[in-house]
């Protein structure tokens, strides 16, 4: 099938989204310049214009589409309620009688002839007269009281220290943290070795196979699959999009997409061994690529986003 | 399908659908009626539905409705035209497409509008939303171009 006026959307959409074989790009762009005012139709076409989510919309009224579920016992309305006010009577009583057992004490320490102060203050205060009080040395009491528990205060507050870890974040050792990562080598080679590494494992002779002679666009596939697998594997593509590229690989390879899929499957398995030894470290070259690297690498930033726009995300 | 899957799925799919409809050009209320048929018709079957696939039902089965929807206001829009003018005044105002991209979206056909959302929104690929909305990929594929192309027309054209 050939690009027509009929069907050139189809083929605009896969040209853009780089899917279509070398002839077939150019037959586009052969088109493209006999036809100047379908140009317009195409420069129209944005894959990064999508659609967002709008999270404020949301169906608010789920409870009348539950279904009762036999191990769940729904409270009804009455229950919760004389549950919340049992608890409150509760909290209530326990507040009153706690109160009640303050008040003698209260009492003692406001009389004039407070005998059993020493009993009640025993830890922090003298012996006083008990007859009258003397201010100097109530004054003294005081002082003295306050000493006591400014110095049980202090040691209270070493006993927690002690408790609790050192806080390991200072000025100092954030910055060397930081500086760790910025020196990591935020290039893409390693992203690109492995996806060559991957690539010439799926390119073998045994492999190509089942894969019909044009070679070149070939190469081009499997290299753009190596490169989804790596994305799909450090969560920068969907499952979604893996399907995505599985369906056009069977299209190109005229596989049946609902036959069993040995060879994708086979790929999937390789990537997956190879993925499995490095994937820490391409994960966490991938993670500060994305945060750091705009920071520290500025003159790299248009090489990387070409990059990933080029090789991953041309595929949503 | 459980009481509990069931369930399940009404805590983790009801928004999407709901969303989904919207999107598709609905007024919220028609909306919420379209979400629980939806969800009435996945119990009334969730004994032959699997699981792993309840998603994709409850979207086709809301477009679907969708669509007969749309037919239905067809008719009665023709209808009100010819007798009450003002009345259908009334009724285009109470689609609530009160932001730029709600009108924008009002003015594309509804299966391309579906298509779109499918995509990007729930991120489905062209294989899932060809099932889903029982089409081929390639017609997939294409209202999704001119969706997308429509869409950018419409915002152009606001601007």
């Amino acid at each position: 099938m050939k690009i027509n006026t009929d069907n050139y959307e189809l083929y605009f959409l896969r040209y853009i989204e780089g899917r279509l074989s070398d002839e077939e790009r150019r037959e586009v762009e052969t088109f493209l310049i006999k036809h100047p005012d379908l140009k317009e139709i195409m420069d129209m076409y944005d894959p990064f214009f999508t659609l967002a989510k709008d999270e404020e919309l949301v169906f608010d009224d789920k409870d009348s589409l539950m279904r009762p579920t036999k191990s769940s016992f729904v409270m009804p309305l009455w229950v919760r309620y004389a549950s919340v006010a049992a608890v409150a009577l509760f909290v209530v009583s326990v507040g009153l009688v706690w109160m009640q057992r303050q008040q003698p004490i209260q009492n003692v320490l406001l009389a004039d002839n407070a005998v059993d102060i020493d009993v009640i203050e025993e830890k922090y205060v003298p012996m006083i007269s008990d007859s009258t009080i003397d201010i100097e040395k109530l004054e003294e009491v005081i002082s003295t009281t306050r000493n006591v528990m400014h110095k049980d205060n202090q040691r209270e507050t070493m006993l927690l220290a002690q408790a609790e870890p050192e806080p390991v974040e200072d000025e100092q050792s954030s910055i060397e943290v930081e500086d760790e990562l910025l020196n990591v080598d935020t290039t893409t080679y390693i992203y690109e070795n492995l996806s060559e590494e991957i690539y010439y494992a799926m390119n073998t002779e045994e492999n190509m196979l089942d894969i019909e002679e044009e070679t070149d666009d070939n190469d081009v596939y499997l290299e753009d699959y190596s490169n989804t697998l790596i994305a799909y594997n450090v969560g920068r593509a969907t499952e979604n999009t893996m399907d995505d590229v599985d369906t056009i690989y069977c299209e190109y390879t005229d596989l049946d997409i609902d036959e069993p899929m040995p060879l994708i499957e086979q790929f999937r398995e390789m990537f997956t061994t190879l993925f499995k030894d490095k994937k820490e470290k391409v994960e966490s070259e991938l993670i500060e690529y994305a945060d750091y690297v705009k920071l520290a690498y500025q003159e790299k930033k248009e090489e990387i986003s070409m990059y990933i726009a080029s090789r991953v995300e041309k595929i949503f | 399908m459980t009481d509990k899957d069931y369930n399940d799925c009404v805590s983790k799919y009801s928004d999407d659908v709901y969303r989904f409809v919207v999107y598709s050009g609905m007024d919220r209320d028609s909306a919420k009626d379209i979400v629980q048929d939806a969800f009435i018709s996945l119990w009334q079957k969730h004994s032959d539905i699997d699981v792993a696939k309840t998603k994709s039902y409850l979207f086709s089965t809301a477009y679907n409705m969708v669509n007969s929807n749309f037919r239905h206001l067809k008719v009665v829009k023709q209808y009100e035209e010819n007798v009450f003018k003002e009345t259908v005044a009334s009724m285009d105002e109470s689609f609530e497409s009160k932001d730029c991209l709600y009108k924008a979206l009002d003015n594309i056909p509804s299966i391309q509008k579906s298509a779109l959302v499918l995509k990007d929104i729930e991120g489905y690929s062209y294989k899932e939303i060809s099932a889903m909305l029982n089409l081929s990929i390639q017609q997939v594929e294409v209202y999704i171009f001119r969706a997308r192309v429509a869409l950018k027309k419409e915002l152009l054209k606001m601007n």
